[in-house]
């Protein structure tokens, strides 16, 4: 028995291995990303602390001058942009990236290759705005760059376009994985794990990856617009041309509260997995937790404006937002009760995460009260930019992400090294690094309330902040002590820490069934679940999955499978065959990080040049699926039932395009709310004397992208009935028609002697035509490859899977066509004309 | 296309975790566009210093609106959770969420009650 055993296992390895030597930099296993994402969070953490020890030992004694007022800005500036971008939100996404396949009884992500590129974009954007620092020209303007501080007038050098084009290159690695764990843990869960089974962890997970695909685009669009004004002069948030310093505040807190919660709900997810471990009993109330977290998700999204409460919006708007901060305080203490109801009815062992999980309870529980202070609007205008909400900050922040997230390590631990940690030391770490963060921050309350304001280099002796702040500053030292501690511990175990064996914590969830450290293909064979705690209700499960009992044990035919399931029954749909190592992720990301120094540099020909270059690794990268030969040849060695995915009609990939279609239209959402917005508030706003476009042309324009879009959707319904007479041709005159339509808005864009350095209206025109060329224009090229595809046998009646991924894309130019023709041209006009 | 929009409408479909907080969405996104446009746009607005008046009666006859559509909601998964106790998890957190839906929706809308539009 244990030949065929080991020879199918050194198979399943064998092809699941990454690349050896420098080949490791085109592995895209999920295993290898996630954890590339949480060291290199890790390490920029330690830079963001070395950061943030620099401004408390400014801040120590009254009237120091150890570092300038200057380098003062850029300290704060970047240590907040460093933990919340470049630490908080890509550390738990690669946790997430790691933990979620293992949870769900999967062997990979179902996009490896995005999850790659999600990487090396992170990576390259992080290693982008750190080199501002050395530099000596970071960002200056606070980590949420308001205008017009952060504009070209007052901010002309080069340190606030490091933050606009860094953040958004390290955006896509947050959009990438939002959209991956989306359609993973909706598409690939275990055979018969529904949704009312699913680890709990995961729906925290689910909830946080739809909000960053909503979240994050007003932010993205922000940062785009801010770019424009200060490169190229399109005056979005100046006031004179017709724009407003406000819409900046709008769009960032559009997205920056949600990532409050999408940093929390990760870090709550982490919680509410350890504490039934170590109570030795089910979370209590799990249905009640899932509801909290939905809740917590959607109202997250209401509250963006108690972060303008002194900007002088109305009362009644005012007091709707402050009803709705208070509000989310609920679903957050209905997971709070849960956890201490199942901490009350269980039997609690005291280790090591636990200590961990009680610090974030202590620390997360006084955020949250202060965060119910900050809520209201008398309050707010009181503490408003002081300490007070400093230290209300990191106490959500620190005790909402960073306690959990040690948590989780320590929990985790062996997953990654087989070994177990030190007691003594992991102890020592955490109560240094307990005391000492509320040494700093409890006081730093006081700091506040006696009014110090946040972001001053230094300030006079005997203003009563003196004590406050030295004793603020030590306590920051002491944490940053923990946290040496807990480094330390981590080092040592790898070589000195007792080995784990399998399941050391007696956990219910399916991570521990793996391998320690795990394989990079998860599980030997898929098992059935049937049960929300599989691991308690049959132990031998483990034993079983190595032996190859259960769903593709063989991985003879060298592709890289795991089961389809549907999203809410959980049955079988199809086999997933993932792509392999790849090269491509590393190339286009290495293109966007040319177009972005070029841009920092103003380099434009280079950026063109980085653009195109980019694009062509793009779609080669995109020309190689599961439906070529090597992948997967037709006919040959092939299930049916399931079927390959590429066969199917439904696959994970069409999930994949829906939900980036979500991310896009939330960016078209947030550019219509400017529009609205400038139009509505904006006190210079001024239309052009003249109409920019002539209505008939517009109609000829989207004519042509109408028939394409109907064209191409006669083309998927042939190939839906298995058809495919004329494919080639047919799919030719979509390409062309698209074409023609992108030619004819290109000569709209030339025609309409648009001023758009002179009138915020014309900018936003400018902005829309060209978010609506980029989406012709790539449909357009997309087709025509696919004609080339059809020729090659690679679309057909048996491969109908490409064209249906397709298909909504094509749908979703068309509606943004006609949308925005009626919302920046036809309304205008009408209005005008009332 | 109609089999999908009859599949979605039933009680038991997963997407009723999401509607009663999608709308609680767009209510909100309706309750704050309104107080801004109203403002801006009747004439007589910033000087109006009373909760009664024609931009809060608006404000109001939305809520009353989406409070209702939740009711109904609510009353659907309510039946059908007496009828498909295989479903009970979709449908039981579907009725939570919309029943925790109207009370936000009223929470939320409470000052237009007692507070000026504009000022």
């Amino acid at each position: 028995m244990s030949e065929p055993g080991n020879s199918r296992e050194q198979t399943l390895a064998k092809v699941w291995a990454n690349l050896p030597g420098w080949g490791t930099l085109a592995a895209v296993n999920h295993t290898s990303i996630g954890l590339r994402f949480m060291v290199t969070g890790m390490l920029f953490f330690l830079v963001g602390g070395v950061l943030a020890m620099l401004v408390r030992t400014q801040l120590a004694l009254p009237e120091q001058e150890l570092i300038s007022p200057e380098a003062y800005n850029q300290l704060f500036t970047m240590h907040g942009t460093v933990m919340m971008f470049l630490f908080a939100i890509p550390v738990l996404e690669g946790l997430a990236l790691y933990l979620i396949p293992k949870l769900i009884g999967a062997r990979d992500l179902v996009f490896p290759r995005i999850s790659s590129l999600g990487y090396y974009c992170y990576l390259f954007g992080g290693l982008i705005i750190l080199s501002s620092l050395f530099f000596g020209v970071a960002p200056d303007s606070g980590w949420f760059m308001y205008t017009p501080l952060s504009s070209a007038e007052f901010s002309p050098g080069p340190g606030s376009d490091f933050w606009l084009l860094g953040i958004t290159f390290v955006e896509i690695s947050a959009m990438a994985a939002g959209i991956e764990l989306t359609v993973s843990i909706l598409r690939t869960r275990a055979p018969g794990m529904t949704l009312s089974k699913m680890p709990i962890f995961c729906w925290y997970i689910l909830a946080m990856a739809l909000m960053i695909v909503f979240g994050f685009p007003p932010l993205i669009l922000g940062s785009i617009l801010l770019e424009l004004e200060r490169a190229a002069g399109l005056p979005f948030f100046s006031v004179a041309e017709g724009g407003d310093p406000l819409l900046w505040q709008h769009l960032f807190w559009l997205f920056g509260h949600p990532e409050v919660y999408i940093i929390f709900l990760p870090a709550a997810g982490i919680v509410s997995t350890l504490i039934p471990v170590f109570a030795q009993r089910p979370l209590v109330g799990y249905r009640w937790v899932v509801l909290s977290i939905l809740l917590t998700g959607f109202i997250s999204f209401g509250l963006w404006v108690h972060h303008m409460f002194t900007v002088g919006i109305p009362q009644l708007a005012q007091v709707f937002f402050s009803l709705a901060s208070m509000l989310v305080a609920i679903p957050t203490a209905i997971q709070v009760f849960a956890w201490l109801a199942t901490l009350w009815t269980g039997k609690v062992r005291f280790e090591l995460p636990m200590l961990w999980v009680f610090g974030f309870l202590v620390i997360f529980v006084c955020g949250g009260l202060t965060g119910v202070m900050l809520a209201l609007v008398p309050f707010n205008w009181q503490v408003h930019d002081t300490h007070f909400v400093v230290a209300h900050l990191h106490y959500v922040l620190v005790g909402g992400m960073l306690f959990p997230l040690m948590a989780g390590l320590y929990y985790w631990l062996p997953q990654l090294t087989g070994r177990l940690p030190s007691e003594r030391l992991g102890r020592w770490g955490f109560w240094l690094t307990f005391g000492g963060f509320n040494v700093t921050f409890l006081l730093m309350h006081l700091t506040g309330l006696l009014g110090m304001p946040r972001r001053v280099y230094t300030y006079e002796a005997g203003l009563g902040w003196d004590w406050l702040n030295l004793l603020s500053s030590i306590g920051g030292f002491v944490m940053a002590a923990g946290i040496g501690m807990v480094l330390l511990d981590l080092l040592l175990h790898s070589r000195f820490g007792r080995p784990a064996g399998r399941n050391p914590w007696q956990a219910d969830t399916l991570e521990w069934a793996t391998d320690m450290p795990p394989t990079t293909y998860n599980f030997a064979s898929i098992p059935q679940v049937n049960d929300r705690h599989p691991l308690w209700r049959d132990p031998a499960l483990p034993a079983r999955i190595a032996d190859g009992d259960y769903g593709l044990p063989d991985a003879q035919h060298g592709r890289r499978e795991m089961y389809g399931t549907d999203a809410i029954s959980a049955r079988i749909k199809e086999v997933v065959h993932l792509p392999t190592n790849s090269w491509w992720p590393l190339l286009a990301s290495l293109g966007l990080a040319v177009v972005c120094i070029s841009l920092l540099l103003r380099v434009y020909p280079l950026a063109l040049a980085g653009c195109v270059l980019a694009a062509i690794f793009l779609l080669r990268w995109s020309w190689e699926n599961g439906v070529q030969q090597h992948a997967a040849p037709l006919g040959v060695d092939e299930p049916d039932n399931p079927p390959l995915h590429s066969r199917t009609q439904d696959g994970p990939g069409r999930w994949g395009m829906l939900v980036t279609l979500m991310a896009d239209a939330a960016l078209y959402l947030s550019l219509l709310f400017g529009w609205f917005y400038l139009w509505t508030v904006a006190p210079n706003w001024r239309l052009p004397e003249q109409p920019a476009f002539d209505l008939l042309s517009l109609v000829l324009c989207g004519a042509l992208l109408t028939a394409a879009c109907w064209r191409y959707q006669h083309v998927v319904k042939q190939l839906q009935k298995g058809r495919d007479d004329g494919l080639s041709w047919a799919v030719m005159q979509v390409a062309l028609l698209g074409l023609a339509h992108t030619l004819v808005l290109v000569k709209l864009l030339v025609d309409a002697d648009l001023q758009p350095q002179s009138l915020t209206h014309d900018a936003i025109i400018l902005v829309m035509l060209c978010y609506l060329l980029l989406h012709s224009g790539l449909a357009s090229v997309v087709t025509l490859l696919q004609a080339w595809r059809v020729r090659l046998g690679y679309v057909s009646a048996q491969l109908p899977y490409e064209a249906l991924v397709f298909r909504p894309f094509w749908q979703y130019s068309l509606v943004i066509y006609w949308a925005s023709v009626v919302a920046f041209v036809l309304l205008p006009t009408w209005w005008g004309a009332a | 296309m109609r089999a999908v929009l009859l599949a979605l409408w039933r009680p038991e479909h997963p997407v009723h975790a999401l509607t009663g907080l999608l709308l609680w969405c767009l209510w909100f996104v309706l309750l704050y566009a309104g107080l801004s446009l109203g403002c801006v746009w009747l004439p007589e607005a910033q000087a109006l210093s009373s909760p009664w008046n024609t931009i809060n009666l608006g404000l109001g006859l939305l809520t009353l609106v989406f409070v209702l559509f939740y009711a109904l909601l609510v009353w659907r998964s309510w039946r059908a959770l007496q009828r498909q106790p295989e479903a009970h998890f979709m449908l039981w957190l579907g009725l939570l969420v919309h029943l925790l839906s109207a009370a936000a929706t009223l929470f939320v809308a409470l000052p237009v009650l007692y507070l000026p539009p504009c000022v």
